[in-house]
């Protein structure tokens, strides 16, 4: 029997359709894989499922039923329940007050008893496997801990389905296991499963059907045993590849690196990577949400507290501790999302242009608004800016300009290499190709560029290397020019290793029966 | 048998220890330590007349510091209280001369202060504006509403069975505002600790999202939460009006920084989620008891404002470093 029924689910956000009519059924006592790329849709779908979201049209069955679900509580009365990717909770509060907060959800002056509540929390957590007091303050859990009190916390209310968001992104390698033989002790509840990630290899050896979104669409929907890690990889990509032009690698053989980066490990996210860039070499690093990429280049930019390891410029050992550090030795960084982190909205081109070299613009210490304005018709000739001033607010500008303006105040530091997180995000088609004729300026120059992108087929044809990267380690490198979506989607999912494995297991008993 | 024997042993030393590292145990050494040392100011610190008085004295700004803890508790504060105090205490008092019993009329001010209490949480809650701002703005709009209706005029000739509610004493001793203080504080703790809506008020502020997601009606607990703290501040105004026996639009003037100052001292995170009525009754009397030295120093009146402000300074620093700590 299905459970859950999705038909023609259809969610838009201003200047996103974000569900375009997405239908699938999900089958009673079963854990059922949903995945997608970053921006497939996942998430948007899970918040509709979970009543944070209202749909814009389409239906939600529930036992062949039609259900409305407007809100958290609505969810939970049918009998959903939801554990968040990164679950907030309330670490004011204890163990068993945080499992209770969506019984209690109604708000009274019923008086309130703990204890018997302590009581069956503490039952309950030993069921999954945590012993742990339940009027211990939440924030004394680890991590793991704290996602099987979001667990009991949908247990408790007699949920039928449980939905998970990521659920083991923020758990440790030591910890998946734990979590693996938790989601079965879910199944011998008969609670089903929507098991909501990209990470294929955990897919493959927990699901029993399996939905994979493209898009904003369902492009698949049937038995995990129908499909294999590799077909999921390029179900999950598209063959609606679009066209950019690539990139005529300017090879300076002999040269020195301009970046030389030796088992550079930051915090959690990134371990041990080494890698180096050429000038004149635009690097592309891929991998998916939580990968470690964007750890890395902020490791680089000294915006990280915990990076360990090696980095040469030029060849030349430097420290960077702080962005100074790293502007100094020669390194820049556009950071992914430019509203928050790479332009003040409410001030001018010229003034975000400057930013980054105040000193040059001030004589005797008073800025000189001439200096300021010089730059910024700079910025406007050099990079096409379309704007009417050098004073315009950024925050007016279209997202195509506000990036440039954000390359803009890198290069007036005249850095040897660009670090640039996702630069063409949220622009349009005609921005963008313009972005990447502006990069191979600058590698034509001699410079050198590291990026990412979250559209793999940009990414390929703007970059001329590309490394991969699955839970902070780098799964492989390629030629850009000789690699296809469906490679580099495999090895960003880690279905390359899961192959691996398969054929070490094969090789192994091969060479047992051989033996 | 043994085992058996050394379990309460071991979860008694827990208590003590938790007892000892909670946030009270800070406030109330604060206390003692200052207690002790004003006791050698002179011997007219220490005796039962000027303890009393102290009491008496931190009554009124110690209701309203309850209901501000409860606004802050959810992440907010109310810097209307003060003024709230005022109009209430101008509201009985014009409903009595004009001829309403004092009770009923008791009753309405505190309503009233309630509604002006819905209004901030509508505000905030609806609207979306910050607490801060929301709570500025009407600071000044309800002081105002005060000046428009006396026209600056004192409301004057409070009958004596209201004016014993802020003036007179029980058994010759204890002044009756302390009773309403005392009165206030068990209710408000036993509503934080054993009710549905206590156990989401700190949800809330610890969470709103958590909360929200697991279908707490957050923004009706936080609205309840300004509710209370109108109604409080109300309570704690007609209380001092009853002591002063005149109400006057003028009074209680900056009262809001001295109750903030208070509850963070009581351990309140300025953040939201943490809070309770014994901390805010310790911070209370901390005030209190810094004011009553500053006058028996003779140090003067014209310093408390000075201290009041430094007061608030340490607090907040305090609840920076209990933050980080944690």
């Amino acid at each position: 029997m299905n459970v859950l029924g999705i038909q023609g689910v259809v969610k838009t956000f201003p200047g996103v359709q974000a569900l375009k009519g997405v239908s699938f059924d999900v089958e009673e006592g079963t854990v059922h894989a949903l995945v997608g790329e970053n921006g497939a849709g996942k998430s948007t779908l899970i918040k509709v499922c979970a009543g944070i979201e209202r749909k814009d049209d389409g239906e939600i069955l529930w036992k062949e039923n039609r259900v409305d679900i407007r809100s958290p509580l609505d969810a939970r009365n049918v009998g959903i329940g939801v554990v968040h990717q990164h679950f907030p909770q309330c670490s004011n509060l204890t163990v068993a007050q945080n499992i209770y907060l969506s019984e209690l959800s109604k708000t009274t002056l019923r008086p309130l008893m703990w204890r018997s509540r302590n009581q069956r929390a503490k039952d309950l957590l030993r069921q999954f496997g945590v012993e742990r007091r339940p009027d211990e303050m939440l924030g004394k859990l680890a991590i793991g801990e704290r996602q099987v009190v979001e667990i009991c916390k949908a247990v408790a209310m007699d949920v039928e389905l449980i939905i998970m968001d990521e659920p083991t992104s923020a758990l440790a390698l030591q910890e998946l296991e734990q979590f693996f033989s938790l989601i079965e002790k879910l199944q011998e509840r008969g609670i089903t499963v929507i098991y909501v990630s990209h990470k294929l290899d955990e897919v493959f050896r927990i699901a029993n059907r399996i939905t994979i979104l493209r898009d904003g669409s369902e492009v698949f929907t049937g038995s995990i045993k129908d499909v294999t890690p590799a077909r999921v990889a390029t179900l999950m990509a598209g063959h609606d590849v679009r066209e950019f032009e690539r990139a005529t690698p300017v090879k300076r053989a002999g040269t020195e690196p301009v970046l030389t980066v030796e088992g550079l490990s930051v915090g959690e996210r990134a371990h041990d990577v080494t890698l180096s860039v050429k000038p004149g070499e635009i690097l592309g690093l891929a991998g998916l949400q939580g990968s470690g990429t964007s750890a890395l280049m902020k490791g680089l930019f000294g915006l990280e507290r915990d990076v360990r390891g090696t980095v040469r410029v030029e060849g030349k050992q430097v420290e960077i501790r702080t962005p100074k550090d790293a502007i100094r030795a020669g390194l820049a960084y556009v950071p992914a999302d430019r509203h928050v982190e790479g332009l003040n909205l409410i001030q001018s081109l010229a003034e975000n242009t400057g930013i980054t070299v105040l000193r040059r613009l001030a004589r005797r210490g008073v800025l000189k608004r001439a200096l300021i304005r010089g730059l910024g018709d700079r910025a406007i000739r050099m990079l096409s800016i379309q704007s009417h001033s050098p004073w315009q607010i950024v925050n007016f500008l279209s997202g195509g300009n506000q990036q440039k303006v954000v390359l803009a105040k890198w290069l007036v530091t005249n850095p040897r290499l660009l670090l640039l997180d996702d630069p063409t995000r949220g622009v349009d088609v005609g921005a963008k190709s313009e972005i990447h004729g502006i990069l191979r300026e600058l590698v034509e120059e001699g410079k050198a560029c590291v990026m990412t992108s979250c559209e793999l087929p940009e990414l390929i044809a703007v970059t001329n290397r590309i490394i991969t990267m699955y839970k902070g380690q780098i799964t492989g490198e390629f030629e850009s020019d000789k690699v296809t979506q469906e490679d580099i989607m495999r090895a960003i999912t880690g279905a390359t290793m899961i192959e691996e494995d398969r054929e070490d297991a094969v090789e192994s008993r091969e060479a047992r029966h051989d033996g | 048998m043994m085992g058996e024997k050394r379990k309460p042993l071991a979860s008694g030393k827990k208590t003590l220890l938790r007892l000892f590292r909670g946030r009270e145990t800070g406030v109330l050494m604060a206390l003692i330590v200052l207690v002790i040392g004003l006791s050698f100011l002179g011997q007219n610190f220490l005796t039962s007349h000027n303890i009393f008085s102290i009491l008496r004295a931190v009554s009124f700004e110690g209701i309203a510091a309850l209901g501000m803890m409860l606004a802050m508790i959810t992440g907010g504060l109310d810097l209307s209280i003060a003024s709230n105090m005022a109009l209430s205490g101008i509201l009985v008092s014009l409903l009595m001369v004009s001829g309403v019993p004092v009770l009923p009329a008791i009753l309405m001010a505190v309503l009233a202060g309630g509604g002006i209490g819905l209004i901030n949480g509508l505000v905030i809650t609806r609207i979306g504006l910050g607490p801060i701002i929301t709570t500025l703005a009407m600071m000044s709009v309800v002081r105002g509403v005060g000046y428009m209706i006396t026209r600056g005029l004192p409301v004057v000739n409070l009958p004596a069975s209201f004016t014993w509610l802020g003036q007179g004493m029980i058994g010759g001793v204890v002044p009756v505002p302390i009773f309403f203080f005392l009165i206030v504080a068990v209710v408000i703790h036993l509503i934080q600790r054993y009710t549905v809506f206590g156990y989401q008020l700190y949800a809330t502020g610890g969470n709103e999202v958590a909360s929200r997601y697991s279908g707490v009606q957050t923004k009706s607990v936080t609205m309840i939460a300004y509710v209370l703290a109108g109604a409080l501040g109300a309570l704690g105004g007609v209380l001092l009006i009853a002591r002063l026996g005149v109400a006057q639009p003028s009074i209680a003037t900056g009262y809001e920084l001295a109750i903030i100052a208070a509850v963070i001292i009581g351990g309140t995170s300025l953040n939201g989620g943490i809070g309770t009525v014994l901390g805010t009754v310790l911070g209370v009397l901390i005030i209190g008891v810094i004011r009553n030295g500053l006058v028996l120093a003779n140090i003067g009146g014209y310093y408390i404002q000075f201290a009041n402000g430094l007061l608030i300074l340490a607090a907040v620093v305090i609840n920076r470093l209990r933050g980080i700590r944690s």
